[in-house]
């Protein structure tokens, strides 16, 4: 049984007030809708290592702790310490436009020196199976950086770093902003060789915890748009 | 597995350890109570239907009433030849440990076997360990042993080992009362059982929250973090052909396969963690198979390798009932493609 209506065209002004409200919604919803933001986290990403000059023949070079010990539950950045990453950036569609991205990195408590200067490079070379201190690869075969430790510039790595940032807190997370390098990469502008992290002086150390030992912590974010 | 008639149940109570040889078609169980049982294998691999031969492992005199176990068996692959590692099965003073003959090595003839040597480690070395494994490198030139960390001297030592003659017997030093065993800085997190030599002189020994590497050459140790819980022990295996180790985070469902290069590890492990699984032991890898076993307290779990000896993805759960519960692994034997599983 349909219900009857007694004076249809008292319901005209409601019904256009209606349409204005639900036009007004959709928009605002199709724009928050467009912007979407995605974490990566370690466990996207395909490359990893850290080398040092110290444990010179590994890809897990960890901190040197005594002369005989090295162990990954801290990794350091520093001037003879690096870390190595890619992440995997297939998860952003082509055509979308990135309008923001961060990398996230936990630091190790009480383990960086005080106001060091943390450098973050785009890699130029590839890299893979076998990295060390000298080596950027030993399979399929050999192959080396240009200066050992990747700090070739120019060449191993790119002319300027990417960022530079002064280590103002002694733990918790940092946030460097890397829009222009995954733009870049994006793009398709410069093959995506992925990140050095160091310092350039031999004194100053950054801390960060084991890469493994929380993956989660390990993270890019991206916003991209159309 | 896709046969499950190759799993094989062996009913052997108490037992710790276990090995199986091809070439002597010999299973042999240790218990923790001290004694080998030792049993003769068909043409097909199959266990004789005849009663286990039972050897009671040799105790020095002062010892003859202590209770022991045996805490690894491993045979040799070229020579008749059957390493046994034995200790207390609760604490000993030091000279008590100096006296037992933690190695026993028996000779293999007709499916049985005979006492050929047993040794004492002397007043240096490490005994506080109850746990552990004997592993050989892989020229057979070393037979690495379970051993602690601190002897009487607070040397921080933890990986030994016996340098082997052509025969596989511990070499003896000129003017040396008897084979001295070396060690090797390993350092406190190496706490797990596994010793697993490598290419070039490097070690993987199982520890917490991830192997520790050595270098027996260069006397250098890594200890490489790969599991997030900082309480679990993780146990290393080899792949056979392929440069790749599996590890087994006990406690957890956490099953790891990584690359190396000559024994360094290298780049990121790939990770399948089975829900509801709780590993008891090292992985155990069954090349013609392409899967690893691993023990679990109620099953063995049996993960799929893809062609090049990843995890694939996919594992399976073979309920075995009355499973010790130990960390001992099951063993595996290529040439009767079978998996024997030691039962109460």
């Amino acid at each position: 049984m349909k219900p009857r209506i007694k004076n249809p065209s008292a319901l005209v002004p409601a019904i256009r007030h209606f349409k204005l409200l639900a036009a007004l919604l959709w928009l605002s919803l199709s724009c928050f809708a467009q912007a979407r933001t995605i974490t990566l986290t370690l466990n996207d990403c395909d490359l990893f290592a850290t080398i040092s000059s110290q444990a010179a023949a590994h890809g897990w070079a960890g901190t040197h702790v005594h002369a005989h010990f090295s162990d990954s539950k801290i990794v350091n950045a520093s001037g003879q310490e690096a870390i190595l990453l890619r992440f995997k950036l297939d998860r952003i569609p082509k055509d979308q436009r990135i309008v923001r991205a961060e990398l996230l990195l936990p630091l190790a408590p009480k383990v960086s020196s005080r106001n060091a200067r943390l450098h973050l490079w785009r890699l130029q070379q590839p890299w893979g199976v076998g990295i060390n201190h000298r080596f950027r690869s030993l399979r399929p075969e050999a192959a080396m950086w240009t200066e050992p430790g990747a700090r070739g510039i120019g060449s191993d790595r790119a002319s300027r770093p990417s960022v530079q940032m002064r280590l103002t807190n002694e733990s918790g997370e940092i946030a460097l902003n890397v829009l222009s390098d995954v733009e870049l990469w994006h793009s398709g502008s410069a093959k995506e060789y992925g990140w050095m992290l160091c310092t350039e002086d031999l004194q100053e150390i950054v801390g960060f915890q084991a890469p493994l030992g929380v993956p989660d912590q390990w993270k890019l974010r991206i916003t991209y748009e159309p | 597995m896709n046969d499950n008639s190759a799993l094989t149940s062996v009913i052997a109570p108490g037992s710790t350890a276990a090995d199986v040889s091809d070439t002597h078609r010999l299973l042999v169980v240790g218990t923790r109570d001290g004694k080998l049982l030792v049993y003769p294998l068909k043409q097909d691999g199959s266990v004789e239907d005849a009663p286990a031969q039972t050897i009671d492992l040799p105790r020095s005199a002062p010892n003859q009433n202590a209770q022991c176990r045996v805490v690894s068996v491993l045979f040799h692959p070229r020579q008749p030849l059957l390493y046994v590692w034995q200790n207390f099965a609760s604490d000993a003073t030091h000279q008590a440990q100096e006296q037992l003959p933690h190695l026993v090595i028996y000779r293999c003839s007709e499916q049985r076997l005979q006492l050929a040597s047993a040794l004492v480690q002397g007043p240096d070395f490490g005994y506080n360990r109850q746990m552990g494994m004997l592993a050989l490198d892989s020229r057979q030139e070393r037979l690495f042993i379970p051993s602690g960390i601190d002897g009487p001297k607070k040397v921080p030592v933890s990986l030994f080992h016996y340098s082997l003659t052509a025969q596989g017997l511990p070499a003896q030093a000129a003017g040396a009362p008897r084979p001295e065993p070396q060690g090797t800085r390993a350092f406190f997190y190496f706490v797990g059982n596994s010793i697993v030599p490598g290419p070039k002189s490097t070690v993987l020994l199982g520890a917490l929250s991830g192997p520790c590497f050595v270098n027996l050459e260069e006397s250098q140790v890594l200890r490489q973090i790969l599991v997030p819980d900082t309480t679990a022990i993780v146990e290393v295996a080899s792949h056979p052909q392929r440069p790749l180790y599996y590890f087994s985070a006990i406690g957890s469902g956490a099953f790891l396969a990584m690359e190396h290069v000559d024994g360094i590890l290298t780049q990121l492990p790939r990770t399948v963690t089975l829900q509801g699984v709780e590993f008891k032991s090292r992985p155990v890898v069954m090349t013609p198979r392409n899967q690893v076993a691993v023990g679990s307290p109620r099953a063995v779990v049996v993960i799929d390798l893809d062609k090049e000896g990843w995890p694939s993805g996919k594992a399976r759960m073979h309920k075995v009932d009355n499973l010790e519960n130990e960390a001992a692994a099951p063993v595996y034997s290529e040439k009767f493609n079978r998996l024997y599983v030691p039962v109460k």
